[in-house]
């Protein structure tokens, strides 16, 4: 086995993967900094500022799920839908006379239940997670439609709407508890598990994985199914947060969900990156947006301003990972979607 | 591949240090900055701002063109903001960004009845009055709303409109957008209550639905006039059925034999009224309408609006609603803006929205 080598490169790329975390947190404490001392209102005595995080944190928490898809070099595209129609699916419940914890619980489950349909879907007909999500998503947004109708639920019990949405403990919004606790999990689970070793390292070389032994199916599938879930939760946070639900509530938040992947320094073609990343980029681009729009610029220029940042950043990232000897952006597109599946 | 593991925990250790040593910094530079930016208030006037469904849309441009004419005699520095598309999540965060920068007044067209309760009701708490115009929230989620014209007003123009042109004894249609639209359903309601009561042999032979989109709208209202030939007159009560019907009117010839008069804004349909296939349209005055948005912004700020009461502005007197009635559609606290303004081949052109 070529160790040596192998060493040197995985060396490497932990070092542009650090100076990624590290330029992401400097990056939001120059915005926090910036917002608190520039813009009146943002702050706010500190908890104005931590409650603007209630209407960001559930693209976090899609952008998680999404991430164990990305990392495994899939892709999830049917996340918003998924949470639109989770919420949907929640509220007829609860209407029903089903408890509601009780009803999130089922629709959460049913949620990672669609997640493991897609994951078998694409592996057992080896077909691309693109056009299968892509599909899945309509279904999902017409069933959302079918089930909700044009006046669906809402007026949720206060103590739902309080631990999954706009209550806080002392000055902590509740969101960030869950949040926190997520992503500690799926932190832990994608860098020190063995499951999340070989969810990287198949993202990284299919084919290396295969032969090391690693079940690549199966381990796609797990991944599927985690996307399904937390899109679930984030479906459920949303319901709580807004008191209310929506056929397509949750379908703007899958972009916003995937940029944060992609900006926590994730590769979009899946085998490197970390999960911290992913953290730390949600809140960068949930508080540049809120910021801005509290700075009173319109939300048209605060989408190019995130646009803006993510090109720069991209450009930034792969310039980097060029020196560091990585392949270029366009071979590994090539080799993406080439007849023989991934390099 | 523990060495390994440990040294990337180390490092991590060490960038997050770092990291929250800078955040440490941030929030005490905060800390101390605030205090003196926090009290930079709008030079006395009143902060207000207009939250359309979506920005561009020429309904809404009319408003906030109405509103802009008399922000400044008010005393109001106006801020018109909106989603880039119709979305009601995006309407929240911006609501949640007003409350941040504590104004005085919130008006609103809803992208959504129920999404922005929540986040409306943080407003009221925090002192802010809330006037919804046009699109409605829950009513425990606004101060106040300006709805656009009654159900019954609007209905009766349409059908004497059109029974001027096809006469007492006659087979009309209405093309609507989706058969659980509310305010078309009320419109429909309010319309067949006033045929019954003074055209009783004018006939509603069939209800066509376009979904709000224009070719659906065009296929269902020729389905209409070659399913039902002694139809005289289609009445369109959504946007899009306005324009499908016209369309469906020329391209089958029946221009001049079938007449169109619905419910919509002039500025899309100008080819129509120019080539005769449309004859009238129903709305109320946009500009006008975002002015009484402002008066009543000045007036709810001031606290001197009440359910029951009424008031006087250069626009004419208003009365608040203290109930709900079935008959024009209002619910508490509602303001009726206006009866319907009629368009027709002789004014269309003096409008822009």
């Amino acid at each position: 086995m070529a160790e040596g080598p192998a060493r040197i490169r995985r060396g490497l790329r932990l070092n542009s993967e650090q100076w990624w975390m590290t330029s992401l947190a400097v990056l939001l404490a120059a915005e926090l900094l910036y917002f608190s001392l520039g813009v009146q209102g943002f702050w706010g005595g500190g908890t104005g500022m931590l409650n603007q995080t209630e209407y960001f944190l559930d693209i976090g928490i899609m952008a998680i799920g999404v991430g164990f898809v990305i990392f495994a070099g899939d892709i999830d595209l049917s996340c918003g839908a998924m949470a639109s129609f989770v919420g949907i699916v929640m509220a007829e419940l609860w209407k029903q006379g089903v408890e509601i914890w009780v009803a999130a619980l089922i629709a959460v489950l049913i949620a990672a239940l669609i997640g493991l349909i897609h994951g078998l879907i694409i592996t057992l007909f080896r077909l691309e997670s693109l056009l299968v999500t892509l599909a899945s998503q309509f279904i999902l947004g017409s069933l959302a439609t079918a089930i909700g109708g044009g006046y669906p639920p809402y007026g949720f019990p206060h103590a739902f709407t309080s631990i999954a949405g706009t209550g806080s403990v002392g000055p902590i919004p509740a969101q960030i508890i869950i949040f926190a606790v997520i992503g500690w999990f799926s932190v832990l689970l994608v860098h020190r598990t063995a499951f999340g070793r070989s969810l990287v390292l198949l993202g990284h070389n299919r084919d290396a994985a295969r032969y090391t032994g690693v079940n690549v199916s199966w381990t796609r599938v797990r991944a599927f199914v985690l996307s399904g879930l937390f899109a679930g939760i984030a479906g459920i946070v949303i319901a709580a947060t807004y008191n209310s639900v929506r056929d397509d509530l949750g379908d703007s938040l899958l972009l916003p969900a995937i940029t944060a992947v992609v900006l926590g320094g994730v590769d979009i073609f899946g085998g490197r990156g970390h999960m911290a990343g992913v953290l730390f980029a949600t809140f960068v681009l949930g508080f540049l947006y809120q910021g801005l729009l509290i700075e009173g610029i319109s939300q048209l220029t605060a989408n190019m301003v995130g646009g803006g940042v993510l090109v720069v950043a991209l450009a930034l990232k792969i310039g980097l990972e060029r020196r560091g000897g990585g392949l270029s952006f366009a071979h590994r597109l090539r080799a993406r979607f080439s007849p023989g599946g991934v390099p | 591949m523990s060495r390994f593991t440990r040294k990337r925990g180390l490092r991590a250790r060490a960038a997050s240090v770092g990291t929250l040593a800078m955040l440490a910094l941030a929030v005490a530079a905060a800390f101390a900055s605030t205090s003196s930016a926090h009290r930079a208030k709008a030079q006395g006037k009143i902060k207000v701002a207009i939250v359309p469904k979506l920005l561009g849309l020429p309904v809404f441009e009319a408003n906030v063109k109405g509103a802009n004419e008399v922000a400044p005699k008010l005393g109001i520095a106006l801020k018109y903001t909106a989603p880039a598309t119709a979305s009601a999540t995006g309407q929240v965060s911006i609501f949640n960004s007003l409350i941040a920068q504590h104004y005085n007044v919130i008006t609103l067209s809803a992208d959504d009845p129920t999404v922005p309760d929540s986040v409306l009701q943080k407003a009221m708490k925090a002192g802010i009055k809330v006037i919804t115009f046009d699109s409605d929230v829950n009513p425990s989620a606004r101060n106040f709303f300006i709805q656009d014209t009654a159900y019954n007003t609007i209905a009766q123009g349409v059908i004497q409109a059109a029974e001027k042109f096809t006469g007492p004894n006659a087979e009309i249609a209405i093309m609507s957008s989706t058969p659980d639209a509310t305010i078309q359903l009320a419109w429909i309601k309010a319309m067949k209550a006033y045929i019954k009561t003074k055209f009783p042999h004018l006939k509603i032979v069939t209800i066509g639905y376009g979904q709000s989109i224009q070719s659906t709208s065009l296929t269902a209202a020729e389905n209409i006039i070659h399913s039902y030939p002694n139809v005289k007159a289609i009445l369109p009560i959504d946007g899009a059925a306005v324009v499908g019907t016209a369309q469906a009117v020329q391209a089958l010839g029946d221009t001049g034999k079938i007449g169109v008069f619905g419910i919509g804004d002039p500025l899309p349909n100008q080819q129509y009224f120019a080539n005769g296939s449309l004859k009238a349209l129903f709305l109320w005055n946009e500009v006008t309408q975002g002015k009484l948005v402002m008066y009543v912004a000045k007036l709810a700020y001031e606290n001197k609006l009440k359910a029951g009461g009424s008031f006087t502005t250069p626009l004419g007197k208003f009365t608040v609603a203290a109930k709900n009635d079935p008959v024009t559609g209002a619910t508490r606290n509602t303001i009726i803006f206006s009866k319907p303004l009629e368009f027709t081949k002789a004014n269309y052109k003096k409008f822009d929205f």
